[in-house]
C-alpha cells in the first residue's frame, strides 16, 4: 500500500514540477508583455501593452483562426547620454493564437492607442449565444 | 426587510513602472512605459527636489473595468531648472526632460592671454 502512495505522490511531484517548468517558461515570455484575451457575448477581444512600438512595426495577421500579433521595439540611450537606471526592455514580439470561437474575420478590427493594441473579433452569428423560446 | 448595498470604489491597483533615466551635459531624462494613460490621466509634480509621477489607466469594460494606477518617485538633482520641465507622452511612453540651470552646465573658461 505504502508503494502506491509514494508512486502516486511520485508520478503527482512529477506532474507538479511539468507545470511549474511551463508557467516558468510561459511567464518568462509574459512578464515583458502579458496578453489579455477577453470574450463578451458579442465578440471576443485580444490586447496587449506594447509602449514605445511605431505603427509601422506592429503585425496582425488573422489565417485560419489563428491570429498573430507581432510588434518590436528599441530602448537605445539617447545620443551622448550615459544611464542611470534602464528597466525598459527592447522587445521583439510575437503570440499567436487559435480562437476559442469562431468569429467573422471580415469584421476584425485593430486599434493601437496609448500603446495598447487592441483586437476586437466579432464572433460570427452562429456562435452567439440564442435565447431559445420553447414551443407550446 | 431591507437590503443595504455598499457601494464600491472601482478596484484600483498600483503598478510600479519601468522606466529609464540618462544624462548629459544639458540634463537628465526620463522615460517611462505607461501602457494605456492618455495624457489627461497623468500627473507629474516637481516638488522640493522629488518628481512624482502618478498616471491611472482606466480599464475597459471587456478587461473587467477598473484602474490600474502607475505611481513612480524619483529624487532629482538641485541644480535642476523647475521652470524648464517639460514632458510628453507617446504611444504609452512618457518621456520627462528635466534641465539642468544653466550655473550647473559644465562651461569652457576661456585663457586670457597675459
Amino acid at each position: 500500500m505504502l508503494f502506491r502512495f509514494d508512486d502516486f505522490d511520485r508520478a503527482f511531484e512529477m506532474v507538479n514540477q511539468i507545470q511549474r517548468r511551463l508557467d516558468r517558461a510561459l511567464d518568462s515570455d509574459r512578464s515583458a508583455n502579458p496578453v489579455g484575451l477577453h470574450e463578451t457575448e458579442d465578440a471576443l477581444f485580444v490586447s496587449v501593452d506594447l509602449p514605445g512600438v511605431a505603427e509601422d512595426a506592429l503585425e496582425i495577421t488573422l489565417k485560419e483562426e489563428v491570429l498573430t500579433l507581432a510588434g518590436k521595439r528599441d530602448v537605445e540611450p539617447p545620443e551622448g547620454h550615459r544611464a542611470h537606471i534602464q528597466e525598459r526592455r527592447p522587445y521583439s514580439f510575437t503570440r499567436s493564437f487559435s480562437l476559442p470561437s469562431r468569429v467573422d474575420a471580415e469584421g476584425v478590427t485593430a486599434r493601437f492607442t496609448d500603446g495598447v493594441l487592441t483586437v476586437e473579433l466579432p464572433k460570427a452569428e452562429a456562435a452567439k449565444p440564442r435565447q431559445i423560446t420553447l414551443s407550446a | 426587510m431591507s437590503t443595504e448595498v455598499q457601494r464600491q470604489e472601482a478596484p484600483v491597483r498600483v503598478i510600479r513602472p519601468a522606466v529609464d533615466a540618462f544624462e548629459n551635459e544639458e540634463g537628465l531624462l526620463l522615460r517611462a512605459d505607461l501602457p494605456g494613460v492618455a495624457s489627461d490621466g497623468l500627473d507629474i509634480e516637481l516638488d522640493a527636489g522629488v518628481l512624482t509621477l502618478s498616471a491611472r489607466r482606466p480599464l475597459p469594460a471587456h478587461r473587467g473595468g477598473g484602474v490600474v494606477e502607475y505611481r513612480r518617485r524619483f529624487y532629482v538633482p538641485r541644480h535642476t531648472d523647475g521652470e524648464k520641465v517639460t514632458a510628453r507622452l507617446e504611444r504609452g511612453v512618457l518621456t520627462v526632460e528635466l534641465p539642468k540651470a544653466d550655473a550647473a552646465k559644465p562651461r569652457r573658461i576661456p585663457i586670457s592671454a597675459a
